[in-house]
């Protein structure tokens, strides 16, 4: 019962897309394992879900802190031939990058 | 073939905008928040999304959104989350951009914007009685504001790069933001700039941001619906990005309101969409559609723990929060009781107002020293594309120049002359007006000897002023002074000549 449901819940095309948004190339015989192995994490949720966790406050880290910050103080960027050093292509102190279209994104 | 859209259809804006916080370093890295410095002068390994690296959160920016957030009655949320926003672009290295999504820092706020009196707008509450009749005030719902890092800048520019490259330069990646958005309140273009203006007047007041939008530090996304007059529900939208001057925001919206209408007119249907503004063209053109709805997989970013902020501090930053706009307009009204327009100039900055409070009190009337800021030294420092505060001038500079000008000592014309060397270079006014030799002249001889020629060239003039009309005693006048060299005393002009020309009776 709890297996099917979540068989029900990954389908290929959700694992298509996924891979997609995450830019990896998936053979077919791949997104068959990745939906079967994607299902098998939800089951392992819905074990999870059994527990009785009413009046607890959901928390997205485990140990109680305070926000951890820094003073507002500025220090030199590092050398730009060190922020370079792994660029394929550079030109003066840009990276290269394969030709974008003008105002796709950002 | 078709006239005003907006005969038919209301059009329905919202408004995002982005806004660099005036800060020293970035939102997580320490690296500084500079302009103009050459290509990746500017970055810390946190910004390039080095392997192991750990943002760390810069306090500074809380205390910026809580001021944004009070200053636009808000609430600040005592807990936020920092989530990251997925997507992938040559200019963001990381992969994603951190972000705040479902609890941002502020939310549930409004600001006030100045609309035309006759104007549509819909839930306009009336002017205040004191303000300028034409225009009535309207409220603008701020459905929220987070916190989030800037992305690096691409450079497409073909000059730049030559034919087959995009640079990056990753000197903006992790600049603190606020993106604050507007709820669908907008009815107008020119609704959208008002919104825009009071934004920045407000964010520039209290000192989160500079605003300033050549710089990129304070950029506009609109989003643009139609839907027949009188129906309740929202048509579909488009989303215009990056826009990036005022002029573009409303020149983008009318274009967008066209588009959109020829679409409907046809009896087509508006595709959801993001835009594109040609500024050359005057048009909008689709960038992509979100047929593909952006999928930005947020999730709470696991390296940052929930931002939690104490009442107290709320209460700090609320304490020495400056006057804000909408108050110190109030105030110049009760106070000073200028002419509405000047009145709202002054206040539009601050810098200016403040300007205009010193150099009011140093020359003892407020009502000269506004007439000056507003319209003279305004226009020198619009020329010049200068705030008041880069400006040599000092306040109490201007206020000695208007003293000269009340006493007689120099004439306005004399001293307007002098106003551009002073934004430029500032000086003494009186040492400058007597290097010059530029004192009014108030020697009844030689004004008698400017007056009686201009008096025997004139004769209609002269004539028209001896019937009784003072229309063209301006006129003889404005010779008087030109035969002066612009030195000549007016008030004792207008007496010599009213003497010779009517018998002084």
């Amino acid at each position: 019962m709890l297996a099917l449901r979540a068989m029900s819940r990954i389908t290929r095309e959700d694992v298509e897309r996924t891979a997609e948004l995450a830019r990896l190339s998936l053979s077919d015989d791949e997104v068959e394992a990745m939906t079967h192995d994607l299902g098998r994490i939800l089951d392992h949720v819905d074990q999870l879900q059994a527990l009785d966790t009413a009046g607890i406050e959901p928390t997205a880290h485990a140990i109680p802190l305070a926000t951890p910050m820094r003073a507002d103080q500025a220090s030199p960027g590092i050398d730009p031939e060190l922020a370079l050093a792994n660029a394929p292509l550079r030109e003066a102190s840009a990276f290269v990058v394969p030709k974008v279209i003008d105002g796709e994104e950002s | 073939m078709t006239a005003n859209p907006l005969e038919r259809y209301e059009v329905v804006i919202g408004l995002e905008v982005h806004t660099h916080l005036r800060t020293e370093s970035k939102l997580f890295s320490p690296a500084p928040v500079r302009y103009g410095d050459a290509p990746n002068h500017d970055v810390h390994p946190i910004d390039l999304a080095m392997p192991g690296v750990l943002p760390v959160l810069n306090e500074r920016v809380i205390d910026l959104a809580i001021r944004l957030g009070l200053a636009t009655h808000s609430t600040v949320n005592t807990r936020s989350v920092f989530s990251r926003k997925n997507y992938f672009y040559p200019d963001l290295p990381k992969g994603y951009q951190i972000s705040q999504y479902e609890e941002p820092v502020v939310s549930d706020g409004w600001i006030e914007i100045e609309v035309p009196a006759s104007g549509e707008a819909g839930k306009g509450k009336k002017g205040k009685k004191k303000g300028d009749s034409a225009t009535s005030v309207k409220r603008i719902g701020v459905t929220r504001a987070h916190l989030e890092e800037d992305a690096g800048k691409s450079i497409h520019d073909v000059a730049v790069t030559g034919a087959d490259g995009t640079h990056i330069d990753l000197n903006r990646a992790g600049v603190p933001l606020l993106e604050i958005v507007s709820e669908p309140d907008l009815r107008s273009a020119a609704e959208a700039g008002a919104y825009l203006r009071s934004l920045r007047s407000i964010l520039r007041y209290i000192e989160v941001s500079d605003a300033d939008m050549e710089k990129g530090q304070f950029r506009c996304d609109a989003n643009v619906s139609l839907r027949l007059h009188g129906s309740s529900e929202f048509g579909t939208r488009t989303e215009i990005k990056n826009l990036n001057s005022f002029a573009n925001v409303e020149g983008a919206i009318g274009a967008e309101i066209l588009r959109q209408s020829e679409i409907l007119d046809d009896g087509g249907e508006i595709q959801q969409a993001t835009m594109a503004y040609d500024v050359d063209r005057r048009r909008t053109r689709v960038l992509r559609l979100k047929e593909n709805a952006d999928d930005y997989r947020y999730f709470d970013d696991p390296d940052l723990i929930p931002l939690l902020i104490d009442e107290a501090r709320i209460q700090a930053v609320r304490a020495e929060l400056p006057e804000l706009p909408e108050e110190k307009l109030e105030r110049f009204r009760e106070q000073y009781n200028l002419a509405a327009e000047a009145t709202q100039i002054l206040v539009g900055s601050r810098s200016l107002a403040d300007f205009f409070e010193r150099c009011a009190e140093a020359c003892g009337s407020a009502k000269a020293a506004a007439n000056w800021i507003a319209r003279d030294l305004r226009q020198e420092l619009n020329e010049r594309n200068l705030e008041v505060e880069d400006s040599a001038l000092e306040a109490e500079t201007l206020a000695s120049l208007i003293r000269l000008v009340e006493e007689g000592r120099v004439t306005a014309k004399s001293a307007r002359d002098l106003l551009p060397e002073l934004v430029e270079r500032g000086g003494d006014p009186e040492a400058l007006i007597q290097e010059r030799g530029l004192e009014a002249v108030s020697d009844t001889g030689l004004i008698d000897g400017w007056a009686s020629q201009v008096i025997e060239a004139n004769a209609a003039a002269v004539e028209s002023v001896r019937e009784g009309d003072d229309k063209p005693l301006n006129f003889l006048m404005g010779q008087v002074m030109k035969a002066a060299q612009g030195k000549a005393n007016p008030a004792e002009v207008r007496k010599r000549l009213l003497e010779m020309i009517r018998g002084g009776d």
